[in-house]
């Protein structure tokens, strides 16, 4: 009989997990043999934990279960209890509340102010009802409530605009440009609008920010020090490491430019005369200077300066300043 | 304290107090924890087990029993055990296509709608013929058998324990399952 071969103690060892690999090799091949090996195993594995039963039914063993049993039963019968009111309690509540939700939103329908800031005006600084600050460039748009009501303070902006956002995370403030949403929680940061507001270009000085699509999709979130690009026509955005201070200049009116490239002070009389600056200085991209200048001083001034200092010359012509090496 | 199946269905149906279901739970649970434990671990057998006694008690209104109770249990902790295996791929985790198979014919074996006689090796009602089977044994080698069936000691413990070798600890164990060998066959056909 080829079940005698077994020695029937190695059964019972497999059922309990104690076999070693040449003994659970030894095993297997005999319950592979015949149907009426692996019953014999079967049975005797029926009746070992057959007899756990016993023990279970023991009653320190079955305290436990009875404990966590009614634990789980007297929970379910209080979210009965619970839902059993609140049928009710929600029924009184959506007839309570229609009225009442019509009656706090009957007055101010949220209404925005708008400040505007013209070519041949000054800069303008706005402090919201939040106390957040907001230096607001020429040719920008900036929309605001009058006073933030509800989750989120939300603002809009077309242009230029250097904030300095109120620390307050229960209410996350939120620029929004034509193309995307920037969410705030405290932080300094740059907002530039682009191409005829298609480009948003967006420099945090600090904190932090993260962007949002127009269909509320996140799409980066920034850190101090970064520059990001979006253009919602091609629902791309590039991000780059500058120095914000080089792009918040416009706001200050005096600029002290400290160790910058020809490219890097372009920049920033870019963003304080809102003119295109084209530079084309091959073999200077890595010379380094310092330049001051104030912002009431006309460009030619101050591209009379910068060529002072630097081996360039320019040409204006159009709103657009060409510099190339001299 | 023992209630037949009517009783208990009874008891479901009008019983709104949980003192009358824990009489239930009390009398089902340890066979039904013991049962799953042929298919997945401790921990796992007592959740499934738990779970299907709580769910039963939440729906008491709405659950209805065209079995005896009994087997409604035990076709439930079958399920859940089966429907845990497959979910947790526990059937491919095993080495050897030899155990995975093995694995397959015992679930099946284990089936209490097509092996009834495991629902009542379960449920106690062969116990009679069991510990008679057990009491014939010879004391040491019975000693040695409720050490290690009973009571989960290890071969190399229960050597410890009784100041005897492994090897006279196996030819115990082996002469006790021979003897019910047997006797097992006859009960479980």
């Amino acid at each position: 009989m080829s079940d005698s071969a077994i020695n029937e103690s190695l059964i019972f060892k497999y059922i309990q997990g104690q076999c070693s690999p040449s003994e659970k090799e030894e095993i297997l091949q005999w319950l592979a043999q015949s149907q009426e090996n692996r019953e014999v195993y079967f049975r005797f594995k029926a009746l070992f934990y057959a007899l756990k039963a016993n023990s279970y039914a023991q009653n320190t063993h079955l305290e436990q279960s009875v404990k966590s049993f009614r634990q789980k039963t007297h929970r379910t019968n209080r979210i009965r209890t619970i839902m059993a009111i609140s049928k009710y309690a929600a029924i009184l509540i959506i007839a309570v509340s229609i009225p009442l939700f019509l009656w706090l939103t009957r007055s101010p329908k949220q209404e925005f102010i708008t400040a505007q800031v013209g070519t041949n005006d000054p800069i303008k600084s706005i402090t919201l009802n939040d106390s957040t600050k907001v230096w607001l460039n020429k040719n920008s748009k900036l929309s605001y409530p009058q006073a933030f009501t509800g989750d989120e303070r939300l603002v809009k902006l077309e242009g230029e605009a250097y904030f300095e956002v109120k620390k307050d995370s229960q209410h996350p403030f939120k620029v929004q440009t034509p193309s995307i949403t920037i969410c705030v929680l405290g932080t300094s940061f740059n907002v530039k609008t682009l191409n005829n507001h298609r480009l948003t270009e967006t420099t945090l000085a600090e904190g932090k920010v993260s962007l949002q699509k127009a269909d509320g999709k996140n799409i980066a979130v920034m850190k101090p020090g970064e520059q990001t690009n979006f253009d919602s026509q091609t629902n791309s955005l590039t991000t780059k490491e500058v120095d914000p201070e080089l792009y918040s200049g416009w706001r200050q009116g005096a600029l002290l430019l400290k160790n910058v490239t020809i490219a890097e002070i372009a920049k920033v009389i870019e963003s304080m005369y809102r003119i295109h600056v084209q530079v084309n200085t091959a073999g200077l991209e890595s010379k380094k200077y310092n330049f001051t200048f104030h912002r009431t001083q006309p460009i030619d001034t101050v591209m009379e300066m910068l060529q002072f200092i630097a081996p360039i010359k320019y040409k204006i012509k159009d709103k657009q300043i060409h510099i190339s090496k001299n | 304290m023992s209630i037949k199946n009517a009783e208990s269905i009874d008891f479901l149906v009008n019983g709104q107090a949980t003192g009358d279901y824990e009489i239930i739970f009390k009398k089902y649970f340890p066979a039904l924890k013991a049962y799953a434990q042929l298919f997945v671990h401790e921990q796992v057998a007592e959740d499934i087990v738990q779970d299907i006694l709580v769910y039963l008690w939440e729906n008491r209104g709405n659950i209805q029993i065209h079995t005896s109770l009994e087997a409604y249990f035990f076709k439930s902790v079958y399920q859940r055990c089966i429907s845990h295996i497959k979910r947790q791929n526990l059937l491919l985790k095993h080495h050897s296509q030899i155990e995975t198979n093995l694995r397959e014919e015992e679930i099946s074996y284990f089936d209490s709608e097509k092996n009834e006689a495991i629902r009542k090796l379960f449920m106690n009602d062969l116990q009679k013929e069991i510990s008679s089977a057990i009491d014939s044994l010879p004391p040491k080698c019975r000693e040695v058998f409720e050490m290690s069936f009973l009571q989960d000691y290890k071969n190399k413990e229960i050597s410890e324990k009784l100041a005897i070798s492994v090897n006279t600890v196996e030819s115990h164990i082996t002469n006790a399952l021979k003897a019910l060998r047997g006797k097992l066959a006859k009960l479980m056909p």
